[in-house]
């Protein structure tokens, strides 16, 4: 029987061709987006699964709340993990790594800056997994002056992995040598925490003696024991705030733990699952940036919408064609096959028509796997296509898409009454003439809502990035790492300001956006804490970066008290609660050092320091000069010129040490990097989207004509024109269209709003965005339908005419 | 002269097949005559009509219609030369489904963009002169065969055409319809329009002047029937 049904299959779609080819096209660019979609999906979820007891793995992140300020953040204290191992029976071990930004590296004459470093104490294999493929786990990391290096990084220093151990490299200009301890196979893309190099944390011991209780600047991961759980880790590391941060607490501030919390404030440490860091991480400071969980939703729901716009395809095409297969069921129907035979037969020819175009989509995402991932910045083989999971996504996929699409048809046209289909007395079909109508409204409401939001996110990504900072952020070059020049600090910025394309440079702490440091501050007379953000920089620095002065004025050398100065930003004269910002001073608790009064002799315009996602944050500007990066503000056009300049200038004082620069605007760009690379792919699936509902549209379209060229016959030979056929056709889909765009502004509107106030600096949507995409998508739908119809509407009547 | 041909060839291809619907056609038809066409089935005649209606176009050779050439003409001038002035009767009526008769014999007018009012008046007169008034607001469904071929004629005249084209349109037809349908197209060349008919039946082709007698695409021979009169 089954071989029957497959020579019916055949014959039909030898018979209807074009209607075959629509579908199958149709669905295999449907089943292809979506497991690209799935992949995506499936290496999110993966994050971190690679780590052979990564459900006992979690991180300690702290949760403040200091006035009204709140701050969810990754960072700990460095006491942290020491204090785990010991005291908290719960904890296996701990672990504590420092994020250390960019690093130059030296062997023989092979010199590079290695932006992801990273320093981790002897724990560090213990807690995860990372396999070396030479050296020992239980030593690499012990030994001052130890250095771990990836395999794409010893073969970039070494030429070859094997060769790396032992050998000896000079680090950020130290004295002494690093040793190579190991070599770890590279890092996998999906590991929350990426690395090219490791070095032990005993290296720098003199430096991390110094962490207090207080000072949160590391990140803390620790191991679960197999019986124990998290909260109690978490009552346990209570205990260790009481015992130890508590003191301290009472000592700067002068108010205990419990204390700070019944005036309403909040210091905790608490676990945070490794699994949830990749998608569902709240907290800032992370080393790298991190997914969201929203947008695999949004991608979810794009590729069900896609599986959807394919499979009313094929309910559409198939219905529509049903006069043609009335008879088949007919006579099939008074050969005694039963209705449920039947409606087997139309459901195992869907399956046939999806499984067929699974083997096209196969064909496809090898094809495009390459581009997916330029696309995505995945490193996707064809290989993982046969992973067991989106293997049987894939089946899965085929299976539903195969009944959803074979259903409606399946059971409309198994509903003929036999004598009717036998005198031909076939219903013109309007109830099903109305289902279709309802299927393309459907699938245009889904192109159409694709369309808007896609608009709307685009000039959003837009508007931040175009965004007017309060800082001129184009034409600053930023030279990283200038403590390398040692004594020559001084001579390289004066060599550089000698240049004409040169307007001003500055030394500075940080590389905006962002700052490394927060701290807690008063204003003097007020027992109040506040937390501000801060960074320090010398007398040109508002010149370079090109922000305005509010009140008073910026440092500067006719005044030497200037370098115990203060100048802050608007939202510090807020968050103070002053009036007169320029007669009130600053308490600056400086560690553990005496604490200093600092003058405010400025007051600058809110300029934007950090994320557009956040609200401008307090600041607080010092004075330092010889600072770890100069920023170099240049005129004209040609940057590279002034790079190269920088960099001869380097050399000159420098030699060994290679020469690293950023430009201020992409670091603000690159902000938006993970956003612009969503943006893509909603790009690019609402385009696939809109292409297969065109096909629908097409094949539709095609079957109308034809079932209307008699109709389009008489017309034309009664005086109609091309246009006005053409008209007569489209106007049918134009209405469909129409409706479903009404019906996409409201969904769309409330989506896309929420979407928006993750951003605390949004553009309002405006109804230009939706008036156009309801153009947008009436053009695309009168073409598609128009194409067919000038088909038609330039064939010679007579020819439908002539024969009954 | 309403109609001259000189050397009218019309070649369909389909798969590599090439037929010659109508090879060298010169004929000629003078206003207010009544021509009928006629040969064996296949012989080219539907394709006659579909060129000089301007629905189709010719291969090769040359269209005078009203003194000017259209055989080169392009879809769209076909179409505004088509307009008012010519009109259709089809074997099977082709009447639309869907359109009420008063709004099928409305249909070319409506394509003229001919005011409402003076469509309104048009219609009830041409439906009037066909005795088809009472049923204008029936379907098509619901009329028997004469009378639908009555409200096809009703439709190719409202336009008031100069030329009419009619391919068998006795066909589908009883003898007592079919002859009533002919007494009307004779009474409207009475009146000065010009009809070409392709017709089966000698009977039928006995109201007309002249028959023109085509075979494999050839004219063959012309015999005039009755005296006319320029
Ligand atoms: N679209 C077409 N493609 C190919 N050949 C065609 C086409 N239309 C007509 N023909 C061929 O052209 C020739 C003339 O056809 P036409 O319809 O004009 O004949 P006819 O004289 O009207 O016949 P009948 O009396 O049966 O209506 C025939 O051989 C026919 O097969
Ligand atoms: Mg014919």
């Amino acid at each position: 029987m089954i071989k029957n049904y497959l020579k019916t299959t055949l014959q039909n779609i030898r018979k209807h061709k074009f209607f075959a080819v629509i579908n199958i096209l149709g669905l295999s660019i449907g089943i292809a987006s979506s497991m690209f979609i799935a992949m995506y999906i499936v290496d999110e979820l993966s994050y971190d699964h690679f780590n052979k007891n990564g459900d006992r793995i979690y991180r300690v992140v702290l949760d403040g709340k200091l006035g009204d300020q709140v701050i969810y953040t990754t960072n700990t204290t460095g006491k942290l993990s020491d204090a785990l191992r010991t005291e908290v029976p719960a904890v296996v071990t701990a672990t504590t790594v420092r994020g250390w930004g960019s690093t130059s590296m030296l062997y023989e004459d092979r010199s590079f800056i290695e932006r992801k470093a990273i320093v981790a104490d002897s724990a560090f294999f213990k807690v995860f997994t990372y396999p070396l493929l030479y050296g020992d786990e239980k030593t690499a990391l012990k030994e001052p002056n130890s250095v771990v290096l990836t395999e794409k990084l010893a073969v970039k220093y070494f030429g070859n992995a094997s060769e790396a151990l032992g050998k000896l490299m000079v680090i950020d200009g130290d004295s002494v040598s690093f040793k190579v301890t190991g070599v770890a196979k590279d890092v996998p893309d999906n590991s929350h925490l990426k690395f090219t190099a490791l070095l032990s944390q005993d290296s720098f011991k003199k430096r991390f003696d110094n962490d207090v209780w207080l000072n949160n600047n590391v990140q803390t991961y620790y191991l679960l024991g197999p019986n124990a759980t998290y909260q109690q880790v978490d009552e346990q590391m209570e205990g260790l705030l009481q015992k130890y941060t508590s003191p301290i607490l009472q000592q700067f501030m002068g108010a205990t733990l419990n204390e700070m919390r019944a005036a309403g404030g909040e210091y905790r440490y608490s676990s945070q699952p490794i699994y949830d860091i990749h998608l569902h991480s709240i907290y800032s400071d992370e080393l790298d940036p991190q997914g969201d969980v929203s947008y695999i939703y949004i991608l979810l729901a794009i590729g069900v919408f896609i599986l959807i716009i394919a499979s009313i395809n094929f309910m559409n095409l198939s219905t529509a064609k049903s006069a043609n297969r009335a008879k088949e069921v007919g006579l099939r129907k008074t050969m005694g096959a039963t209705r449920q035979q039947l409606i087997g037969q139309f459901l195992i020819e869907s399956m046939i028509f999806s499984i067929a175009s699974a083997v096209i989509a196969l064909l496809i995402i090898y094809l495009l796997v390459p581009s997916y991932n330029m696309l995505t910045d995945k490193m996707l083989i064809m290989q993982s296509v046969f992973q067991p999971t989106i293997v049987s996504i894939l089946i899965a996929v085929v299976f539903v898409v195969g009944i959803l699409a074979g259903s409606y048809p399946a059971f409309y046209l198994t509903s003929f009454e036999v004598i009717d289909v036998i005198k031909g007395k076939l219903n013109a079909g309007s109830k099903n003439r109305a289902v279709r109508g309802v299927l393309v409204t459907f699938q245009f409401w889904i192109s159409i809502v694709l369309i808007i939001s896609t608009a709307i996110v685009y000039k959003q990504l837009k508007y931040a990035q175009d965004k007017k900072l309060g800082i001129d952020k184009d034409r600053v070059l930023y030279v990283i790492s200038a403590f390398r020049l040692k004594n020559n600090s001084e001579a390289y910025k004066n060599a550089l300001d000698a240049y004409p394309e040169v307007e001003s440079t500055s030394f500075t702490t940080t590389r905006f956006p962002g700052t490394n440091n927060n701290s807690v501050y008063r204003s003097k007379g007020d027992e109040r804490d506040h937390l501000l953000a801060s960074y320090a920089a010398d007398y040109n620095n508002q010149k370079t970066l090109g922000f305005k002065i509010k009140e008073g004025r910026f440092f500067s050398p006719d005044f030497p008290t200037d370098t115990a100065a203060a100048v802050v930003n608007e939202a510090t004269v807020r968050e103070m609660g002053w009036t007169h910002p320029l007669e009130e001073t600053i308490i600056d608790f400086n560690g553990d050092a005496e604490q200093i009064e600092r003058k405010v002799i400025g007051v600058v315009e809110d300029f934007n320091f950090e994320s557009l996602k956040d609200e401008i944050r307090p600041l607080l500007i010092l004075y330092a000069t010889n600072t770890p990066s100069i920023a170099i503000r240049f005129n004209g056009k040609d940057y590279k010129e002034v790079i190269s300049k920088a960099e001869e200038e380097w050399d000159k004082l420098v030699p060994n040490e290679p020469f690293e620069y950023s430009f201020m605007s992409d670091e603000f760009d690159s902000q938006f990097r993970s956003e612009q690379r969503l943006m893509k792919l909603f790009t690019l699936l609402t385009g696939l989207a809109i292409f297969i509902a065109c096909l629908g549209l097409f094949g539709l379209t095609a079957f109308t004509a034809e079932q209307r060229t008699k109709e389009i016959g008489i017309r034309k030979a009664l005086g109609a024109s091309v246009w006005q056929i053409n008209t007569l056709l489209t106007r049918e889909f134009n209405k469909l269209v129409l409706i479903a765009f009404v019906l996409a502004i409201f969904p769309v509107y409330y989506l896309m709003n929420g979407w928006l106030n993750n951003f605390a600096f949004r553009i309002s949507m405006g109804i230009w965005v939706f008036v156009m995409g309801g153009i947008i998508s009436l053009i695309i739908s009168w073409v598609t339908v128009s194409f067919q119809a000038q088909k038609a509407a330039r064939a010679n009547p007579m020819e439908a005419l002539k024969y009954e | 002269m309403i109609i001259k041909t000189k050397d009218l060839t019309r070649v369909y291809t389909t798969d590599e097949i090439e037929t010659t619907a109508l090879d060298h056609i010169s004929i000629e038809i003078n206003d207010g005559e009544f021509v009928a066409i006629m040969g064996p089935s296949g012989c080219g005649k539907s394709t006659l009509l579909s060129i000089l209606g301007m629905l189709d176009r010719p291969s090769s050779g040359d269209y005078i219609f009203n003194g000017t050439d259209v055989s080169r003409f392009s879809e769209k001038q076909r179409s505004q030369a088509r307009k008012g002035s010519i009109g259709f009767i089809f074997q099977s009526f082709n009447l639309i489904e869907e359109l009420s008769v008063f709004d099928n014999v409305e249909l070319p007018l409506l394509y003229q963009k001919i005011g409402t009012s003076e469509r309104r008046e048009r219609v009830e007169k041409a439906l009037e002169r066909m005795n088809i008034m009472h049923r204008k607001n029936h379907f098509p469904q619901q009329l028997s065969g004469g009378q639908q071929q009555r409200v096809a004629i009703a439709r190719a005249i409202v336009s008031e055409p100069s030329l009419i084209l009619a391919d068998e349109p006795t066909g589908n037809l009883d003898s007592a319809n079919g002859e009533e349908v002919m007494k009307l197209l004779s009474e409207l060349n009475a009146d000065g329009t010009t009809i070409v008919m392709v017709t089966h039946s000698p009977y039928d082709a006995n109201y007309a002047h002249r028959i023109i007698n085509l075979f494999d695409g050839q004219l063959v021979t012309e015999s005039v029937k009755k005296e006319f009169h320029v």
